[in-house]
Formats: C-alpha cells, structure tokens, sequence
C-alpha cells in the first residue's frame, strides 16, 4: 500500500528493461502496440499491401531523382529568372520613360540644389529602383508559385542531399534558401541548427547566398549589357553564389574541428496546385514588404550621397579607394562609392549610381548611364556584378552575424574572407574575360 | 438498465471526422463550454434514440492517451472519472494504422468501445479495402463504417451504441501483451498497486502500464492517494 | 520499431524523406508519422516547422519566407541533441 514503495520498484523495473532491451519501457510498450495493430492489419486491409502510388509520388520520381533532381533545380531556377525578366521588360522601360519624363520636370524647379536634389538625388536614385517594380514583384509570384505548390522543399531537400554527399551534413540548405531573400532572416533562422559546427558554417556562408538587395543591381545591369541573355545573366549569379556556398561551406568544414554531424528526415507535403488568390497574395506581402523596406533604405541613402556630393566629399573618397579595382575593371570613384555604400545596404548601390551619374536616357534606360558614362563593357559589368554577389555583407547582416555567433572574430573573418572572394572573383573574371573579349 | 440518459464520450484523432459525427448526432442541440479550470472548448449535445436520451460530450481530438498534454489528460480523465456508457472512437479508414494507436488505448482503459470507421469514401479512393468484420472482432469492439460527410452509418452508430450501452452487444478487452520482459514488470507492479486506493477506479494492470511508461499524472496520483 | 527509426536517423548517410523512411522500415506512412511524434515528444527527435520555437524568438518574423510558406514547407525531424 506504500506509494514510495510502488514508485521505487518501478525505477528498479524501468533500469532492468533498460539495461536488458537498451530502451525505455515507454518504447517498448509503444512498439508492442505498433506491432500488435500492424499485426491486425494484415488481416483487417484487404487489398493493397503497399500504398497506391500518388500523383505526387509519380511526380517526386523525377523530382527526387539521384541524378535528375539537381539539373531540375537548375532549369527551374532559370526559368524562374527568364520568366521574370522577359516579361518584365517591356514594363520597366514604361516606368523609366515616365522617371525620365518627371526629371524633366524637376529641372525647371527654381533653386539650383532643390532641382538637383530632386532630378539627381530622389528621381534618379529613388526612381532607379523603383523601376523594377515590376520585376521584384514577377519574380516573388514565380516564388510564391514555386512554394504554394510544394517544390521549394523538394529544392531544398535535393540540394541537401547533394551536399550530404560531399560531407557537409546537417541540415544548412533549407536556411540558407532565406538568404536568397534576405540573409539577415537566414542567419537568424540558423539558430533551428542544433549542432554548432554546422551553425556556424551555415552562417558563413549565408552572405554568398544572392540576397533580395542585391537583385535590383543584377537586375539593371543586365538589362542594360545583356539584354538579350538578362534571364541567364542573373541566373549565373545565383547559381555562383550556391556553388561558392558549396564550395566555402565544404573548404570551413576542412579547417574546424570535427564534431558530430547531423541526419535529417523531411516531410515533403503532397504537390498542389497553388490558387490564384494565394499566389497573389504572398506575392502582395512579399513584394511590398521588399520595396517599402528598400524604398525607406534608398530615400535617406540618396539625399545621404546626393548632399555629400554636392561638397565633393564623395568623389575625394571614391579617387582614394578606386586604384584598387581597376584590375577587375571597375576602378572608377563613382563604382567605389557605390560599393562603400553598398556595405551599408545593397539597395544603396544602385541609389548611388543613379545619384552620381547624371541624366538618365529615355532609350536604354538607367544602365546605359553607367556604360557610357564609366566606360564599362558587359565583361565589366559582369565582373562587377560578381563583385556585388561576394563582396562583404551589409551591416545589418555583419551585425547579426556577430550577435549570432557571439564573437567579433567571425563577423571580422566574414568581412576578410568576402572582400577577398569578390575581389579575386571580380579581377580574374575581368583579366581572363580580356583575354578572350 | 433504468436510468433514461445514457452518456457517449467521442473520442479520435484530430482530423478524423469526429466533429463531423457530433454534428451529426445532435445537430442544433449542442452546446459548448469550458473543461472545468481549463481554456480548452468542451462541447456537449444531446439526441434521442428508442425512448432514451444520450448525452453525447466531444473530448478533445487526440492521437494517444499520455500525460504530454492537456488534451490527452482531459480526454483521459473524463473516461476514468465519469465512466462514460460508452466511448465512441471515431477512427480514419484512410489512415487506419495511426489511428488505431489511440483505439489500442483506449481498449486498454476497458472502454466500452465502439469504432466509428469514417472516411471509407477516401479509403476506398486510395484502393484499401478494409475488413470491418475482421477489424471488430479482432479489437474485440464493433465497428460502425461510416461516411460522416455525407451523414452516412449515423443511424448504424446510435443502433451501436444503444447496443453497448444496455449490453446487448459485448465488448471484450484485447489480450494486448507487450514482451515476456515487459510482463514480468507489470506483473510485479500490479500486485503492489492492488492494495493502493486508486485501484477502485482504475485497472491495476493499466496503472501498471502507465507507471512503466512513466506517465506523470498517475505518478502524481499515486503519490497523492 | 521506434528504435529502428532512430537507427536509421544516426546510419542514414543523408536527408531522407518520409516515403523512403517508411519503405526502409516497411512501415505504412500513417503509423510512421505518429511513431516519429512520439519520438519527439520523448525528446528523442527534434521536431522543426515554421512556428516552432526557435521561430518565437526571432525578431525576423514578419518576413521571413519560412514562415509564410507555412505548409508548403513541410516538417523537419532531426535527432535531439541533449536528452530531455
């Protein structure tokens, strides 16, 4: 009738199971049940022995392929960016021929620094990125459509299992797909990786993972040098970007200590057809979340630059730190500038030359400007962009890394590491492409 | 069997159904509550069937009877505390083997148990022809098919359960036996726990069981009898 | 059987989804799922989707893209790291 006495001998009940079988008895008893109701159902399902095969596994056997699975990723992906772009064009140059039309006005504004600020500074800076509207919104419905079907976990479990092959284990794919929208969101969302070794290098290398900011540079550059190709253009970059993550995670892996790795097991939902309304509305969400953020970014960044420019402050800073990217083919003080400000946020790149660079063309819209003004060729504006995709992170992501990983050390390493790649990256693109081009 | 009302607490995975059946039992003479000291919904109705009343009260959706949640201790308690006439367990064909854990338990509990197999339209879309007859009498418990949706088998689930309830259908309890090692443990326990007082409401192999399984609430009971 | 899981989480050698899960251990789906919940509820398995824990803290939540792909997403079990 003692309860400690029940309670003990229970303890004593629970250690002898536990050193006989290796395991609770709560698992045990579970496993009893599970065998004894999978025992019934043999007798009980009639017919069939295994599940029927759904439209979503048909489907997924392509999808999961061994060796189909990453080339489908590849070409969805491209596809993605060429749908985008093609059918953005025609809109963007709308947008641009009406920016155009508003600058026109704004010259005839009376005090000489109110006309410049609003030509130069807000209609050019601002209005350069707001000039792919259309382009920031076609992509995240192709996003959305991506998502709300399912396939974005096949993605996400294709690529894992790739990198599981080349030893990185854990589950860093599926955290460092949030880089593509913003990498501040993906090295928060690293704190769902349990083993710290994996955390880290997933940290690391989220900055290489093409983030949302940096698309409207792509997204005008290639419009302007490579028009026809646009689609493939900002698709190599994100495609660089992931196989450098691959690459970057695989060399960090190399140098720290060896720790337990993790496996992982993922519920991938059965496909759907995504509906108009949703599509739409993360479409809405996303995109305007994209645009306010950089609107806001942009507004203080350009009246920022612009007043600096008006001292000349800028252009004595940029002729400092130019020199040092002329071997990658960009070592003009307005690209400098640029890439200072970008450090401060990836929208401000674009803001900055749409500042700096005065008047903007009806016909080819913005990009032409930096052609014709900076004397850049596609190869540079290639190279450039690969800088952009490398080079170090905006603060806000330096400062979340340092927060995340706790230590200066690694925020440091970041900026190091990055600055490093892009430039290596930049200049042999531009040294080599010389050869050839 | 005197008394007129006769009480049926309907239990069974989230998703199978389940609300579906209590709508369909008692239609607009429902209402909805508080478990008592709780914020989770409790929902009661009422229906009549040959002359008697049943108080049909809805327990939380659950996937087993532990002591990890709330729900599973609400739904758990009002079977051993109000001894329900009978518990309906509203299982999805379409997913048989999940479900039929929760059933398993609940045939543990000695449960007057009736099966509602719902969902046999999905079922049989999926290509799975089930064996009701065999399911019944291998649980030892009747088992109603049922297409809640489509308000079908509800008249066959009241004729059940009004069968349990005044004995005309028997239900056995499973000889569910979990390893000679496993025995020999609840063995041991159970005739220590005979002499404890809970022993009046409960099954003293079923505190066994949750004693082994380490389950919270009875070592808190026990503790406290 | 709740064993075998775990065994095939720790010697998989890489991600598996819940299909491929099932045909290794010959287990139907729906039995699986409900095997890998106990398992998490024991503290064996750690359980992500977008809403869970470590997504209370995060200050990114109004726009991050997990959490708004909500179900397109999927679960993710992995092994526990400390015992409960």
């Amino acid at each position: 009738m003692d309860n400690t006495e029940v309670l003990r001998v229970k303890d004593e009940s629970l250690e002898h199971l536990r050193k006989v079988h290796g395991d609770d008895a709560e698992t045990l008893i579970a496993d009893a049940r599970y065998g004894f109701i999978s025992g019934l159902m043999k007798d009980v399902l009639v017919k069939p022995a295994v599940e029927k095969e759904t439209v979503t596994d048909k489907i997924d056997r392509l999808i999961l392929n061994r060796w189909l699975g990453i080339p489908v990723f590849l070409a969805i992906l491209y596809g993605v960016f060429e749908f985008t772009f093609v059918v953005s064009a025609p809109l963007v140059s709308w947008i641009n021929m009406g920016l155009d039309w508003l600058a026109g006005l704004a010259t005839g504004v009376s005090p000489a620094w109110l006309s410049s600020l609003l030509s130069e500074g807000i209609i050019g800076g601002v209005g350069a990125v707001l000039s792919f509207i259309p382009v920031i919104f076609l992509l995240y419905i192709a996003l959305s459509i991506l998502e709300d079907t399912g396939y974005l976990s096949r993605a996400a479990f294709v690529m894992d299992r790739l990198m599981h092959r080349i030893g990185l284990h854990g589950r860093s794919f599926v955290t460092l797909m949030l880089g593509f929208g913003c990498s501040v969101a993906a090295v928060m969302s690293s704190r769902t990786i349990d083993n710290p070794r994996d955390r880290l290098v997933t940290i690391l290398v989220t900055p290489l993972m093409s983030c949302g900011a940096k698309l409207p540079v792509y997204a005008l550059l290639a419009a302007a040098f490579f028009t026809a190709y646009q689609g493939l253009v900002v698709f190599s970059m994100y495609a660089i970007g992931v196989i450098l993550a691959i690459l970057m995670a695989w060399l960090f892996r190399k140098r720290l200590v060896p720790g337990e790795s993790g496996h992982f097991v993922m519920e991938l939902p059965p496909y759907r057809l995504p509906t108009v309304i949703t599509v739409l509305a993360h479409m809405w969400e996303r995109g305007w979340a994209f645009l306010s953020r950089a609107g806001t970014l942009i507004f203080g960044a350009v009246v920022l630059i612009w007043m600096l420019n008006y001292f000349d402050v800028l252009e004595h800073i940029g002729r400092a730190i130019a020199p040092v990217f002329s071997a990658a083919g960009f070592g003009q003080w307005e690209s400098a500038v640029a890439l200072v400000f970008g450090v401060l946020a990836k929208e401000a790149v674009v803001g900055t030359f749409g500042t700096l660079l005065t008047g903007t063309e009806a016909a080819g819209g913005f990009g032409h400007v930096i052609g014709t003004q900076l004397g850049w060729t596609p190869l540079v504006a290639f190279a450039f962009m690969t800088m952009i995709l490398l080079y170090v992170p905006c603060v806000a992501t330096l400062s979340i890394i340092k927060k995340e990983t706790g230590s200066w050390k690694w925020m440091l390493f970041t900026i190091a590491y990055t600055l490093a790649l892009g430039w290596v990256a930049a200049t042999l693109i531009y040294q080599i492409g010389s050869l050839f081009l | 069997m005197s008394k007129k009302e006769i009480t049926v607490a309907l239990a069974g995975n989230p998703n199978s159904g389940k609300t579906t059946v209590f709508n369909n039992l008692t239609g607009a003479r429902q209402h909805v509550g508080n478990w008592p000291g709780v914020t989770v919904e409790k929902k009661e109705g009422f229906c009549n069937f040959q002359k008697h009343r049943i108080r049909v009260v809805d327990l939380p959706g659950v996937y087993s009877l532990t002591a990890y949640s709330l729900d599973e201790i609400i739904a758990r308690d009002f079977v051993v505390d109000e001894k329900p006439d009978v518990v309906v367990d509203i299982v999805d064909a379409s997913n048989l083997e999940r479900n039929l854990y929760l059933t398993v338990q609940l045939l543990e509990m000695r449960a007057n148990l009736v099966i509602g197999l719902n969902m046999m339209d999905v079922a049989e879309s999926r290509g799975h022809r089930i064996d009701v007859k065999a399911l019944s009498s291998l649980l030892g418990a009747p088992a109603v098919p049922m297409v809640a949706a489509s308000n079908r088998g509800t008249a066959e689930l009241l004729e059940t359960i009004y069968g349990v309830a005044t004995g005309g259908i028997p239900v056995s309890a499973i000889n569910l036996r979990y390893g000679h090692d496993v025995e020999a443990e609840i063995t041991k326990l159970e005739k220590l726990i005979s002499g404890n007082s809970l022993a009046g409401s409960y099954s003293p192999r079923w505190l066994a069981v949750k004693l082994l399984e380490d389950d919270r609430e009875i070592i808190k009971k026990i503790g406290q009898a | 059987m709740l064993s075998e899981i775990l065994k095939a989480f720790k010697q998989s050698g890489e991600p598996m989804d819940l299909k491929e899960l099932s045909r290794r251990l010959g287990t139907g789906r729906s039995a699986l799922e409900g095997m890998l919940e106990l398992l998490v509820r024991q503290g064996k398995l750690k359980e992500i989707y977008p809403g869970s824990e470590e997504c209370a803290h995060c200050s990114g939540r109004s726009s991050c893209a997990y959490l708004l792909a909500g179900d397109s997403m999927g679960k993710v079990y992995e092994l526990a790291g400390k015992p409960r």
